[in-house]
């Protein structure tokens, strides 16, 4: 636990499985030059994102995040600037977190530095755990198209504003579908390229 | 979301519910939870309340610095740790949130007609940040330490004599011989940038100080060349704004406002309310200051041009009555003055700098100042900046998008509006500029789903394929499908514009069996073809002699090389480097892994600066039509020594890289190549220094205890980096003289063909290569120093054409 009323920790991410304390971890991001990027569209390539961050300064590799079982990416990566090191990191993180690629917010944050093996989802589908939940959650996106023709309605500005944005909020997380981006064009990009297996780690490193 | 419990509590909901929209938080000023626990440290709170004020515009501000300094004035007579850590948190924040300079000032009055010393104390730190600052050159940050000490006059904390001696110390520095432009410049623009705070306090008090200052200024300013200025400016023509050299530009404007009584209408000064308190306060004394001397590793800040875009007319967007303010009046300046600060304080987080730059607006909506125009035009102003902006172009672009989303009824119609303006002007601007506005430009469309209305500019595609307009829209497509997929974002695209689209970036590989109606398999493919197999065979072992045994069999398909054997070698390293691409174009992640593995076999047979040469070109052919990974792999093979920086340059020399010379890529390269090698030479001198440092280190040591294997060992290290040192040393110099000789002839071969054809020499290729060419030379000035009297012997000799040497000219008045 963070101590209240300590510094925040820099970094809204977190791995849970790095098994470090807190200290420890901390101490890693502070050195760090690697990114954590999330909330990426499946359809997003890594060249798309060379293209994103080498605006703040030279990258030395990105790790696309993989689905364990499928090997295609599923909406995370790691990038590694460790030639201009933690300042073009920092860079990335005050300038393009926040901002679009493929027209969805990606987040960028420290991360403390790429292991082999991190780059696999390890929700049980084999995607990012947050993707299960929203598997789970089918019966959510019936609720929410009832919502929004419920919000078309005339009687739904009587509530009040507080409680509609709360109701927006509760969507919002789950309506995601497959995070597929631009939709339409990106899909049949995906068709026409074959949905090829990006896993390198079978190349000899 | 938010798994830890936030300070503040104010956030914390927003938070957890608009994470991923949430840029990280600056850790100034969020450090603690109000009132909530008692581990912080008063001394935190202080800080942060200090670092706050005035965060929220002019409303409340004088009822808060009056609460803030209460505070202060009990917590200061507590601990003298606390008094401490008062006075430097004011001096940090006077540098870093420079836009609240007259606040800080206010809250030093009311302290110190409290409590006489504590002005005193507060000048002796600032006085020494100040010749710190001065000594390490940190010029921007004494230019605002000046500033506050000139505000302070105001706040009667300072002297108003005291001020003007430090001017005329200043001052005393354009009378020092043999000394760069730059160096009087910068302290001529130190006083200059902080008279607008004080001019009318002085005017009153010291009036005969100030005529003799300003006369003093008038002589420097007319003795002053701005030779330079072609170099640096956005825009080649000085119609419809004209763009004078930043300091000439506030010397009219501060002569400007002597003869309007030193009025300005800009500045909140918040110690006007607070009269009857400071004004029988005892004001101080500045102790003295020398100016550091000269030395031959100074440098200073180089000089800019100032850049405008909209005229009265344009300001279609604004209130009715709004007027922006003449360009040569101060008002203008310190507006725009306001913007950069605000700029510079919080680039770091975009919210904090967007809603400081809408409380600025706010605060300047009494005076009918539209505010949106001028921070728009100030961020393009920083984003144009040559020859390198203040920050990486990005931040004014995330900025731009932030502003946008923070006032969605203004920010995107003064946007496209502006892009309007710009693109009209496109003929008259530097190269280097549309490079960046094009950039920007995509990047933008590609955070709001490349919406725009393309057929407004379609009279473009009437005129020569070269022109301005479609060489532009070309960038633009060709950023915008590099940022959104290639498909998507051509899908989008209707014609007639989709002529313009860049071709499909598919890798070409030239040895492919598939027979063609039009194309015959080359005669290598059969060898390709083994050695494509061999290449995916998963076996390690022989595999690298298994692969040169199948180049071997190269000249038996291809004859006419068996007598030649180097092209035969160029020949096997170009196969070599198709055939690994080829199998590795899938990502790049695929391509670096190749390329690590073969990098052995690339070094066996890449000896030679031709054979090096033969790998670029075959890269170059394989990706022509992607650009961006031709560049990510040019990097990589820099960075894994396959080739060197000198054969890069030899490729870009080449016929086929010359003819595209107006595309961004070449130059794209062509820096980063540059960087590499300043790079290189930087870290090899700073290892070399730390190495040695260790060594008298040791040496003391070795004195009292055994340390000799130790200081061998450092010894030998010395040896090997002195070595790298003058390696890199000698590649930085071959580079640069090598860049010079080829463009300097490369242009002249073009000025000369012109000329005997009768031709205009100003094409788009001519005009991008020198604007390209003069902005290296000046990026770079700090590294080209040392080698001006070489290049001056060896490249820009007297017979250069006068209109290549004109960059040569300009590149050293700017130094």
């Amino acid at each position: 636990m963070v101590e209240r009323g300590g510094r925040k920790p820099k970094s809204q991410y977190r791995d849970h499985k790095a098994g470090l304390s807190t200290e420890e971890y901390e101490g890693k991001l502070r050195s760090s030059s690697t990114l954590y990027v999330g909330n990426m569209s499946f359809f997003s390539s890594e060249e798309q994102v060379y293209e994103l961050f080498s605006m703040c300064g030279e990258v030395k590799r990105i790790i696309m995040g993989l689905d364990r079982i499928k090997k295609t990416p599923c909406g995370f990566c790691f990038i590694d600037n460790r030639y201009y090191s933690h300042d073009s990191a920092a860079k990335g993180i005050a300038y393009i977190s926040g901002t679009k690629l493929d027209n969805r917010i990606i987040r960028a944050d420290w991360d403390m530095g790429f292991i082999e093996g991190r780059q696999y989802g390890r929700g049980r589908s084999g995607g990012q755990v947050r993707d299960d939940y929203r598997q789970g959650c089918i019966i959510k996106h019936w609720l929410f198209s009832a919502f929004i023709s419920a919000t078309l309605s005339p009687s739904f500005s009587t509530v009040p504003s507080f409680r509609r944005s709360f109701l927006f909020s509760f969507f919002r997380m789950d309506f995601d579908e497959d995070r597929g981006g631009l939709g339409g064009g990106a899909v049949k990009a995906m068709q026409r390229q074959g949905v090829a297996p990006m896993d390198t780690s079978s190349t000899v490193t | 979301m938010a798994h830890y419990k936030d300070g503040g509590g104010r956030d914390s909901r927003k938070r957890a519910r608009d994470d991923f929209d949430d840029a990280p938080r600056h850790k100034r000023g969020r450090y603690f939870d109000q009132g909530s626990s008692e581990s912080e440290s008063t001394e935190q709170k202080l800080e942060s309340l200090i670092t706050r004020v005035g965060e929220k515009g002019s409303k409340t501000l004088q009822s808060n610095l009056q609460a803030l300094a209460d505070v202060l004035h009990t917590e200061i007579g507590s601990s003298s740790s606390v008094k401490d850590k008062v006075l430097r948190t004011i001096c940090f924040c006077v540098t870093t949130l420079t836009e609240k300079i007259t606040i800080y000032s206010t809250l030093v009055a009311i302290l110190n007609a409290r409590q006489y010393n504590f002005g005193e104390e507060l000048l002796e730190v600032l006085m020494e940040d100040l010749r710190n600052a001065l000594a390490l050159q940190e010029m921007e940050k004494a230019r605002i330490l000046v500033r506050f000490l000139a505000d302070l006059v105001n706040a009667k904390v300072v002297a108003s004599s005291s001020i003007m001696t430090l001017f005329d110390t200043f001052i005393t520095v354009t009378y020092e011989p043999d000394i760069p432009h730059t160096r009087s410049d910068w302290y001529v623009y130190m006083i200059l940038s902080a008279l607008p705070w004080v001019g009318s306090e002085v005017n009153q008090r010291k009036k005969v100080e100030l005529e003799r200052l300003f006369t003093i200024l008038e002589t420097y300013m007319s003795k002053r060349s701005t030779a330079y200025l072609p170099a640096i400016q956005v825009w080649t023509t000085d119609q419809p704004h004209p763009q004078k050299d930043y300091l000439e530009m506030l010397w009219i404007q501060t002569k400007n406002m002597k003869d309007n009584e030193w009025k300005e209408h800009i500045l909140l000064r918040p110690y006007t309310h607070f009269d009857s308190e400071i004004g029988g306060a005892y004001s101080h004394t500045l102790p003295t200051l020398n100016v550091p001397n000269h030395t031959e590793e100074s440098l200073y800040p180089l000089p800019h041009s100032v850049f405008r875009v909209y005229e009265t007319s344009d300001l279609q967007y604004a209130p009715p009555g709004y007027i922006l303010p003449p360009f040569d009046s101060m008002d203008r300046y310190l507006a725009e003055e306001t913007v950069r600060c605000i700029v510079q304080s919080h680039h770091t987080n975009r919210k904090e700098c967007v809603s400081a730059l809408l409380v600025f607006g706010k605060g300047v909506d009494r005076i009918r100042l539209p505010a949106e125009y001028v921070i728009t035009e100030v961020l393009f102003e920083l984003l144009f900046k040559l020859p390198s902006p203040p920050q990486v172009p990005v931040c004014y672009g995330s900025l731009l998008i932030e502003l946008c989303k923070a006032d969605p009824a203004t920010f995107p119609q003064i946007l496209t509006q502006t892009t309007d303006l710009l693109y009209n002007r496109l003929d008259k601007m530097n190269t280097v500029c549309v490079g960046r506005f094009s950039q920007w430009f995509a990047y933008h469309l590609s955070n709001f789903k490349y919406q725009w209305d393309w057929s407004s500019w379609s009279n473009c595609l009437s005129g020569p394929p070269d022109g301005p307009g479609i060489q532009f829209i070309t960038r633009v497509f060709e950023k915008c499908a590099r940022l959104g997929c290639y498909d998507v974002f051509s899908e989008l695209i209707q014609p007639p514009f989709s002529t313009l689209l860049p071709p499909e970036p598919l890798p070409v590989f030239k040895y492919t069996l598939e027979e063609d109606e039009f194309v015959t398999p080359l005669p290598e493919c059969t060898v390709a073809t083994q050695l494509l197999e061999a290449i995916k065979e998963k076996k390690e072992k022989k595999t690298f002699e298994h692969l040169t045994s199948i180049l071997d069999t190269l000249s038996s398909v291809q004859p006419e090389l068996e007598n030649d054997r180097d092209k035969l070698c160029d020949a096997k390293v170009s196969l070599l480097t198709h055939c690994v691409l080829h199998v590795s174009s899938k990502t790049i992640s695929h391509s670096f892994m190749a390329l690590h593995k073969f990098r052995p076999l690339f070094l066996e047979l890449a000896k030679t600066d031709e054979t090096k040469l033969a790998v670029l070109k075959a890269l170059a052919e394989f990706y022509t039509n992607n650009p961006q990974v031709h560049a990510i792999i040019l990097d990589k093979l820099i960075r894994s020594q396959v080739v060197d920086a000198m054969v890069v340059v030899n490729w870009l020399f080449l016929p086929t890289t010359v003819q595209d010379f107006h595309k961004q890529y070449v130059w794209d390269i062509l820096e980063s190549t540059v960087q590499k090698t300043n790079a290189a030479y930087h870290s090899a001198t700073k290892e070399l220094a730390e190495t040695k440092d260790k060594l008298t280190k040791v040496s003391h040591l070795d004195e009292v205890a055994m340390g000799s294997e130790e200081r061998q060992e450092l010894e030998a290290k010395i040896d090997e980096l002195e070595d790298r040192v003058d390696e890199s040393e000698k590649m930085q110099k071959d580079v640069y003289l090598s860049l010079c000789q080829r463009f300097i002839s490369l242009l002249g071969d073009h000025l000369a063909r012109c000329d005997q054809q009768g031709s205009d020499y100003e094409s788009p290729w001519f005009q991008s290569t020198l604007d390209n060419f003069r902005q290296l030379l000046i990026k770079n000035y700090t590294q080209l120093g040392q080698y001006t009297t070489l290049l001056e012997s060896l490249a820009f000799t007297p017979n250069v054409d006068y209109r290549v040497l004109e960059i040569f000219q300009q590149f050293q008045a700017v130094l």
